[in-house]
This record gives C-alpha cells, sequence and structure tokens, in this order.
C-alpha cells in the first residue's frame, strides 16, 4: 500500500508509488524520535523488497536532518540494497541545495556504507 | 562563580553572554515542544551569508536540545539553552543538571568525541553511522558526534557543584567559521 505524508515543519513529505518502483522523501527530518516517523515507510518497503518492480528509484532531498533521522535513513536505504540485490534496476538519488557541501558529504557517506547505487543532484537556487 | 558561592543560573546566563549579540535565550524546562519553538526561533536568525553555517548552527542546536530532551535527570531544575554571536563568531552554551555519578561518563564522551573527529573525522563518523542502534529514547548515539563536527572545533564544558549530589553541567559549543 502507498503511503502520502505530507512534510511538517520537522517531519519531511514521504510519498510511494510502489508499483512503479517510485519513493520521495523530502523537507526536513528532525522528529525527536523518528523510529515512530519512519515505521510506515520501513514497512512498505520490507514488504516492497520481497517482491520489487524492475526498476526502483529512490529521491531524497532534505534540507537538514537529525542523528536519529540518520539512523532511520540508513534502514530506508539497506532496504533499497535489498532490492538491488534482486538485480532491479535500483538508484538513490540524493539532491542537495547548490553549494551545499554539508549535505553532499552526507550522501557520501550513507554511499560509503551501502552496496546500491547513488546519483547526486545538485539543485540551483 | 566565586569559589564558595552557591551556582546561580541567572549569573551564569550574564557571564556568559558578555559583549555578545544575544540571539537566543531560553531558561526552564527543555521540552520537546519547547525545542521546537527554540529551533523556529533559530531560523530566521541568517541572512543570506550565512546559509552554510546556519545549516550547521542549526543541526547542531537540534543534538542538544534533543539530548538535554531526552536525558535529563532533572527535568525541574532549570536548564538553560543560550546562542549568542560575538566577535569571534557564533558559540552555544547549554546548561543542565547532572548527578554526580554522570560526571565521568559525560567526560569520557565529550573527549572521546573530540579525539575520534581530530583523528579522522570522516571515517569515524561513516563507522558509528553504520553501527548505530536506536536507544530506548529513539536517539541514535550519534548526537555529540554531530554537533562535533557541525561546530568544526572541539566541543568545552565545566560542571559546577550544585549541591553535594549534583552538577550544573556547562556545554560549549563554538563554530569555525572559516570551515
Amino acid at each position: 500500500m502507498d503511503i502520502n505524508i505530507e512534510a511538517s515543519s520537522k517531519t519531511p513529505l514521504i510519498k510511494t508509488n510502489l508499483a512503479d518502483g517510485k519513493v520521495e522523501i523530502s523537507g526536513r527530518s528532525i522528529p525527536e524520535n523518528s523510529i515512530d516517523f519512519y515505521k510506515p515507510l520501513l514497512d512498505a518497503l520490507t514488504h516492497f523488497a520481497e517482491n520489487p518492480s524492475a526498476s526502483a528509484e529512490l529521491n531524497v532531498y532534505l534540507d537538514y536532518f537529525n542523528t536519529s533521522s540518520s539512523k532511520c535513513l540508513l534502514d530506508v536505504f539497506k532496504l533499497f540494497e535489498q532490492v538491488h540485490a534482486k538485480n532491479s534496476s535500483t538508484v538513490i538519488v540524493w539532491k542537495y541545495d547548490e553549494d551545499d557541501e554539508d549535505m553532499q558529504e552526507a550522501g557520501k557517506d550513507y554511499q560509503s556504507i551501502l552496496n546500491v547505487p547513488f546519483r547526486f543532484e545538485e539543485i540551483a537556487e | 562563580m566565586k569559589p564558595g558561592s552557591r551556582f546561580n543560573i541567572d549569573d551564569f546566563l550574564v557571564e556568559n553572554s558578555i559583549a555578545s549579540d544575544v540571539l537566543v535565550q531560553f531558561k526552564g524546562t527543555i521540552t520537546e515542544k519547547k525545542s521546537d519553538r527554540i529551533i523556529d526561533d533559530m531560523e530566521v536568525l541568517f541572512d543570506d551569508q550565512e546559509k552554510k553555517i546556519r545549516k550547521r548552527i542549526l543541526i547542531a542546536a537540534v543534538e542538544i536540545l534533543q539530548n538535554v530532551s531526552k536525558h535529563n535527570e532533572f527535568p525541574l531544575y532549570p536548564a538553560v539553552f543560550l546562542a549568542i554571536r560575538n566577535k569571534q563568531g557564533f558559540r552555544i552554551d547549554c546548561g543542565n543538571a547532572i548527578s554526580i555519578q554522570r560526571r565521568a561518563l559525560i567526560e569520557k564522551l565529550i573527549r572521546d568525541v573530540n579525539r575520534k573527529v581530530a583523528i579522522n573525522a570522516k571515517d569515524n563518523y561513516r563507522k558509528a553511522l553504520d553501527e548505530a542502534e536506536f536507544s530506548d529514547q529513539g536517539g541514535a548515539g550519534l548526537g555529540l558526534l554531530e554537533i562535533r563536527r557541525k561546530a568544526g572545533m572541539p566541543i568545552d564544558f565545566a560542571f559546577t557543584v550544585i549541591d553535594d549530589e549534583t552538577y550544573f553541567f556547562h556545554l560549549i559549543v563554538k563554530f569555525n567559521m572559516s570551515a
């Protein structure tokens, strides 16, 4: 079942279209306890990873996120790793604002510890 | 604070904001809601030239406030949060009461984080991220490391006696303006 959670001042937009293998996370992610917030997405992706579509794309475009979220995001990415392992054409698209080296680096941190293709997109202002 | 004086929070706030622009000041119980309000207040403080440092300060502030909100042993004893701008740049001071038993642990955690980042910030962060596990409060144990990385300078700290069983723990985070 697809997810459509609107962004709030502390939590990002989360939208899925799993029939097409599409997931979007965008906004700011600073909930004090991110486990409850990300659980629906993690459950949906766990199910998706059992029988993924032929291609899968996760678009991530965050302003900033706290360390509780960073761990949940890693869990999300690890599920994409499982999808990739089943030969689905998979990519995590990490978007960041122009000149935001810190956010670019955050994407590279994840890329370094995961076995799934990343594509980096700098978003002009 | 003078030797032999009783610790006074209002004096603490004055001493730590001398010759500075006080951007945000809070004294009381730091709850999730109050943390949100402090962050909202800080969001509007930075101009276009300060975009890079803005994010680093906000991320550090979120981690500092959420640490206190989650782990404060004495929520009824006022905590303080102070964000200032002075000639040297930006600084955050945060303080809360802790039990004497926790002092050694806190000191060790901060010294370890300062040491790890000094040795190799990138690799140590990536390793910590990969190995992180959630606590009962939903934290990932990465907060101090993230604060240190965003500050770009070693985290400083001080402990002041409140009474026989309690210290006031003062966290001092200065931001490297040239990083």
